[in-house]
């Protein structure tokens, strides 16, 4: 606590308050003290001019009471009770604890005096009082008794003549009473009421004869007796009063008066002393006060500049200098206890992180430095990841057009060879190398539409097609493949779909292709359901088209079904090396179908097969027939035999064919009558052979029958369409197959011989010279081979530099088959040449082993008439030249 | 004349609660039904109207009481002026003639006395021993008897001026802590209170019949002057006399004239005087304040005193017997123990060793040192163990009268001397 420097200057802040206040207190008390002393000296004054005035006043009472007791003055009577009254107040001014100066003492003093003074005034009233008495009694006792004795007689004396000597005698004695008395009054002695009391026995001792006389002359003497009696009395007790009582007490009056004179004086002097000892004392308090607070000032002073303001001012150059970025050695105060060691200790807080700042900084700079360098590295690696990107891109052109174009030739020369008569073990080498190429190509197809994805350059078309066709090559290449394996394939479309629709046809039937082969890939044994299903919106203008894709096959793991749309990964590595592939199929297809909008989903239960299902949201026109709107329906009485149906419900329902009328073969021969119009199942070779026999004889009889078969290989193929003429379906079939064969069951059509027109290789024969410009010698063979064989003659130029010198030279050309891809001069170059130089009619037909779309919109921008994408196959040529050949 | 005024403030307090008190049992009174309860009306001074006597007297009489304390002048004024104010009159024997002239007192028949035969011998013959001395003035036994010319004198009659009760010797009383070392050495005499080691420093009791006598006998003691009769100086004595006090008052030999008990307490508390005229309860006072003052046993004897108690000559019948009751009660023993612990002697002490401790009686009446602490009136211890009282017993003090307070001749000269010596 004490340790803070803020604890301690609070407490010399204290300290110095508190002296301030002492001192205050001090200078207030001094000041009261000396202003009380100068009270009570002034007030002293006061009480000793009234104790004087009261010693006056007491010297004038008795001066009265005198006065008073010399001639009974009633002036002196009146200036006694003025001075009472004055003495009075006086002595209650003086006991006026207000102003009293004095203490119990004094209380004391005063009121003995006032004892007194009250005894004083009672004893001046009884000596009023015993003085009327007395005149009373001098007028009306001893004296007139005295009188009246003598006139008492004098009348004997006249009545009665009394004996002189009588008469002198007591003439005498009454004198001599007289006398006593006066002499009494003068100056009272006993002596003297002996001489009185003397005179009156002498004049009792007086006989008289007359009784009456001598009885009142002694009641008179009597009276006188007691008159005088009272009279010395009152004398005593007035003379006891005046000169003892009232002299003793005006006497200790004076003295009280004095000591309190003595007692206020000396209390003035010793307030005065008093006072001056406690202003001297205060002084010098003061004084000491005023030396400790200069000395803790000085001592807080001092304390503060060495304690607080020199550490913090060095405290603060160090700041400063570590503010500068300085290095400092050692921090001052760092040992104390109070803020100035806080900071002190901060200081070397700060002067470490000042340190580690710097390192920080340096570790910093480092780092940007590594990071700039990282950063430039990144730079140029990114360049360098664009530059190979765009190395990639054009290698991936250039592999494509590198590629394609040897397999051109090869592909060319293939055929090219197949069409001539070659022993059988050739022709077969022979196809087994078209397949290889065609497996090539298509691996080829398949990194290039990779590359083109990731490269962001593959463009989704919208073009508006048929389903019809798209369920025509599904079904062509599903089944053929399935064939091959003995699958069955089972193709089934929702009623729903509308025929016509808006999208690309080549994307969603490379999805398609691409799942269905992976589904006949996979799958050893058992079926492939293809299931195409759909919705239209409530506008009618888009189908939500779901295709479903179930196989019997391996299935997959949960870990598997995980993995199967990253690039470049098969289900696992045993899978790839079981099944082969890029890995690259089910990637693109994802990635086709979320360039569409579509979705892509897999189930799968591994050693029980898969389910893929996409669905994609394509454009249709509103109000088309639905796809099977036109196939015909059967009457209601239409029976279908089977024991397992063949044909989905759904086309069943189609054909209005009911439950009703769906029983077994074998229960239909038993069968009386039968209607005109017969479905029948037939699920193996065994059933057929079994029933047709009964079916040709149900057909000539004019029954309507048609019969439904598992997928079967193309030699029993052959076997059930030589052995039936009538209407036949097998799986897998399209809508519009089974249009068809509805068709022939309703009409009871036959069928007619078909031929395979597709093998047969047409013979046209076309007229014209045209300018092949190829930069490739085998190209030139395989195009010029089938431009022999069309009958074409041609001139070859070996770039487009050499192909405009010809046309410039010789332009009798009817076209021009032009790569885009030549050294010295590219096609889309001499085009351009070409269509400058004047030839704008000439036809150039581009020809590119670049199979990328924007190709040929590259070569219709440069002005040529169209494009053809090598290897090139004879029918493109031919409807290529056709079209553009004049005849 | 009165040896003492205003003797003390305190029985007055008293008197005002047993005013109170009789108001009470005037209402509870248990007398007779049909005959109202008599009250006896006692005049005098304060030194024997105390409460506690009157209350005593009340519970024991089945009377009512109503004491008239006041100062001694004004008492004696009233009482010999007005003889139907009072039916008792208490006070001190220096009164009596100035009473019995006036005719304000009647006779006190001794055989209604129920305890006259058990009053010593101070009132009867003067002398409480064979050796005993009569002191000077107006010793009791010259002015109890009524004679048969109706004066009072010795010879004994049927009937009495006042009854005989309270009564003590006085002298001065001095402080030993301020005392002069020389004088304390010396056997204790009057002539200390002129002695011009203490000048200054002296107190003299403010009455002539009192302190002149104290004075009288210090300028005796000192050899300035010799009485003929000390208790019936002439004027040419007085004239003497005074011409020396007047000459040592000038010289301020004296402090001061005290007029009370309390004033001359105060006179010795405060240092004013060192050695003053005093009387008993007056050195009991300063004593249990622990002012070590001694009362004096004066070599040349003492001033004594004597407390008279008389029947007003206006009481008759009912309120005569109801007094005679009284005075009969204030023999009776209690009163007389009541008033031996503040000092005071009672004419027929026998009776009232009974409601004394051996050890009070022993100190207060034999002059033994005290045996155990003993009490004073109020309850509080006024006497320490081992003390003795100065002057030995009752015997000796009383057998050692220089003079008795009294009323001389020259009464009114020395009245006009005094105030020529006080004033002066």
């Amino acid at each position: 606590m004490l340790t803070s420097i803020r604890t301690q200057l609070i407490l010399v802040l204290i300290a110095l308050v508190a002296l301030l206040l002492v001192q205050g207190y001090i200078a207030r008390e001094n000041q009261s003290v000396l202003s009380r002393g100068m009270a009570a000296s002034s007030r002293a004054v006061v009480d000793v001019g009234i104790v004087k005035e009261l010693e006056r006043d007491v010297i004038d009472l008795q001066r009265n009471v005198l006065i008073y007791k010399e001639n009974a003055s009633q002036s002196a009577v009146t200036r006694f009770e003025r001075l009472m009254l004055s003495i009075n107040k006086r002595l209650e001014e003086l006991a006026d604890p207000v102003t009293q100066s004095g203490e119990i003492d004094d209380t004391y003093v005063l009121s003995r005096m006032h004892k007194h003074l009250s005894a004083y005034q009672e004893n001046f009233r009884q000596v009023i009082d015993a003085r009327s008495r007395k005149d009373d009694l001098i007028i009306d006792g001893s004296l007139s008794d005295l009188l009246a004795v003598k006139r008492l007689f004098d009348t004997a004396n006249e009545n009665f003549t009394l004996p002189q000597g009588t008469i002198d005698k007591l003439n005498f004695h009454i004198a001599m009473a007289e006398n006593a008395i006066l002499r009494y009054l003068m100056k009272p002695d006993m002596a003297l009421i002996t001489q009185f009391n003397e005179a009156i026995t002498a004049i009792k001792a007086i006989t008289i004869d007359n009784q009456t006389l001598h009885s009142q002359v002694n009641d008179l003497l009597e009276k006188a007796e007691a008159d005088l009696f009272k009279l010395t009395q009152i004398t005593q007790g007035n003379l006891f009063l005046v000169n003892v009582v009232m002299a003793g007490s005006a006497n200790e009056f004076l003295y009280l008066s004095g000591e309190l004179a003595n007692q206020v004086t000396s209390k003035t002097e010793s307030i005065a002393h008093n006072t001056y000892l406690v202003a001297q004392e205060t002084r010098r308090n003061g004084e000491i006060f005023s030396l400790v607070s200069i000395l803790l000032t000085l001592t807080a002073a001092i304390f503060t500049a060495y304690r607080i303001l020199g550490p913090i001012r060095t405290i603060t150059e160090v700041f400063n200098r570590l503010s500068e970025g300085q290095n400092i050695s050692s921090i001052p105060g760092n040992s104390r206890n109070d803020e100035i060691g806080n900071l002190a200790r901060a200081a070397h807080v700060f002067s470490d992180k000042n340190k580690q700042t710097e390192s920080l900084l340096s570790e910093a700079r480092e780092l940007n430095g590594r990071l700039a360098s990282l950063n430039s590295e990144l730079t140029e690696s990114k360049i360098k990841a664009e530059r190979a990107t765009a190395s990639k891109s054009i290698f991936l052109a250039n592999m494509s057009h590198e590629i394609r174009t040897p397999m051109n030739g090869i592909i060319g020369l293939i055929e090219l060879a197949q069409q001539h008569p070659v022993p059988d073990i050739v022709s077969g080498y022979l196809d087994k190398a078209a397949y290889s190429s065609q497996i090539l190509m298509s691996v080829i197809n398949d990194i290039l539409d990779f590359s083109k994805i990731e490269a962001g350059k593959l463009k989704i078309e919208e073009v508006s097609f048929s389903l019809h066709s798209l369920f025509d090559n599904l079904i062509a290449v599903i089944a053929l493949k399935a064939k091959e394996k003995n699958l069955a394939v089972r193709f089934i479309v929702s009623p729903s779909i509308v025929p016509q629709v808006i999208g690309d046809p080549l994307r969603i039937a490379q999805i398609i292709m691409n799942i269905g082969s992976n589904a006949v890939k996979f799958t050893e044994q058992g079926e492939i359901c293809i299931r195409f299903n759909g919705s239209i919106n409530d506008k009618g203008n888009l189908l939500s088209l779901t295709m479903i894709i179930e196989d019997s096959g391996i299935g997959m793991s949960e870990r598997q079904l995980a993995r199967i749309f990253n690039p470049f990964t098969q289900a696992d590595d045993a899978t790839n090396r079981k099944y082969g592939g890029t890995g690259l199929g089910l990637t693109i297809v994802k990635q086709l179908t979320d360039l569409m909008g579509g979705s892509l989903s897999a189930t799968s239960v591994e050693g029980k097969g898969s389910t893929f299902t996409i669905s994609l949201p394509l454009r249709v026109f509103k109000n088309q027939p639905g796809i099977f709107d036109l196939t015909p329906q059967l009457p209601t009485s239409s029976m279908y035999l089977t024991s397992s149906p063949l044909l989905p419900d759904i086309y069943q329902s189609i054909i209005q064919i009911s439950q009703s009328n769906i029983m077994d073969i074998s229960a239909a021969q038993s069968l009386d009558a039968l209607p005109k119009h017969l479905i029948v199942d037939i699920p193996s070779f065994s059933v057929f052979k079994e029933n047709v026999r009964w079916l040709h004889e149900l057909a000539a009889q004019g029954t309507h029958v048609g019969l439904i078969m598992d997928t079967v290989g193309s030699a029993l193929q052959d076997k059930y369409n030589s052995l039936w003429k009538g209407p036949l379906i097998m799986h897998p079939f399209t809508p519009a197959q089974f249009e068809h064969f509805m068709s022939m069951v309703v009409s009871n059509e036959t069928r007619q011989a078909t031929t395979n027109s597709a093998d047969v290789i047409e013979d046209v024969s076309l007229e014209g010279h045209i300018l092949l410009v190829e930069d490739n010698n085998i190209n030139q063979i395989v195009t010029g081979e089938m431009l022999k064989m069309l009958g074409i003659t041609f001139d070859i130029a070996e770039d487009g530099n050499q192909a405009v010198r010809k046309i410039e030279n010789a332009p009798h050309y009817d076209l021009v088959l032009m790569d885009v891809q030549m050294p010295v001069m590219d096609g889309y170059e001499a085009t351009k040449a070409l269509r400058k130089a004047g030839f704008t009619t000439l036809p150039i037909i581009g020809l590119s082993a670049n199979a990328m779309k924007e190709d040929k919109q590259s070569a219709i921008d440069v002005g040529m008439n169209d494009y053809l994408t090598k290897p090139i196959k004879r029918k493109a040529l031919v409807d290529m030249l056709k079209l553009h050949m004049k005849h | 004349m009165p040896p003492s005024q205003r003797l003390s403030s305190r029985p007055r307090r008293s008197f005002i609660k047993g005013a109170a008190a009789l108001g009470v049992s005037a209402g509870v009174a248990p007398f007779a039904i049909g005959k109202p309860t008599p009250t006896l009306r006692v005049m005098g001074t304060h030194v024997t109207l105390q409460e506690e006597i009157r209350q005593h007297a009340m519970a024991d009489l089945g009377i009512n009481i109503q004491f008239q304390p006041g100062g001694s002048a004004t008492v004696l004024q009233r009482a010999s002026m007005d003889p139907s104010a009072f039916d008792l009159y208490e006070q001190w024997s220096n009164s009596i003639n100035v009473l019995w002239r006036s005719k304000a007192i009647q006779p006190i028949e001794k055989k209604k006395l129920t305890y006259w035969d058990e009053i010593n011998d101070l009132t009867k013959t003067g002398k409480v021993t064979e050796a005993a001395r009569l002191g000077a003035g107006d010793a009791p036994h010259k002015i109890i008897n009524v004679q048969a010319d109706g004066s009072l004198g010795v010879e004994h009659t049927d009937t009495i001026s006042f009854l005989p009760y309270v009564h003590n010797v006085d002298s001065f009383g001095y402080n030993t802590s301020q005392f002069p070392e020389q004088l304390k050495n010396q056997e204790e005499s009057w002539g200390w209170l002129l002695d011009s080691r203490l000048s200054g420093k002296v107190g003299i009791v403010n009455d002539p019949t009192i302190g002149l006598f104290d004075l009288a006998l210090a300028a005796q003691a000192k050899g300035y002057i010799s009485f003929e009769n000390i208790g019936a100086m002439t004027t040419q004595e007085l004239d003497n006399l005074f011409s020396i006090l007047i000459e040592l008052s000038q010289l301020n030999h004296f402090s001061g004239f005290w007029t009370s008990v309390p004033e001359s307490v105060q006179f010795m508390k405060s240092q004013r005087v060192s050695i003053e005229s005093m009387f008993s309860p007056a050195v009991s006072a300063l004593n249990s304040q622990n002012i070590p003052v001694k009362f004096a046993a004066p070599k040349e004897g003492y001033r004594g005193w004597h407390g008279v108690m008389c029947l007003s000559s206006a009481a008759q019948s009912r309120s005569k017997d109801v007094a005679y009751e009284y005075m009969n009660w204030w023999l009776s023993g209690w009163p007389g123990a009541f008033i031996a612990r503040q000092g005071y002697y009672i004419s027929n002490p026998e009776r009232s060793a009974k409601y004394l401790s051996q050890a009070e009686w022993n100190y207060w009446y034999k002059g033994l040192p005290a045996s155990e602490s003993l009490k004073g009136p109020a309850g509080k211890v006024s006497v320490q163990k081992g003390e003795q009282r100065s002057g030995g017993s009752y015997e000796d003090r009383f057998s050692n009268i220089a003079v008795w307070n009294t009323v001389m001749p020259t009464y009114e000269y020395s009245l006009q001397k005094w105030y020529e010596f006080i004033t002066s």
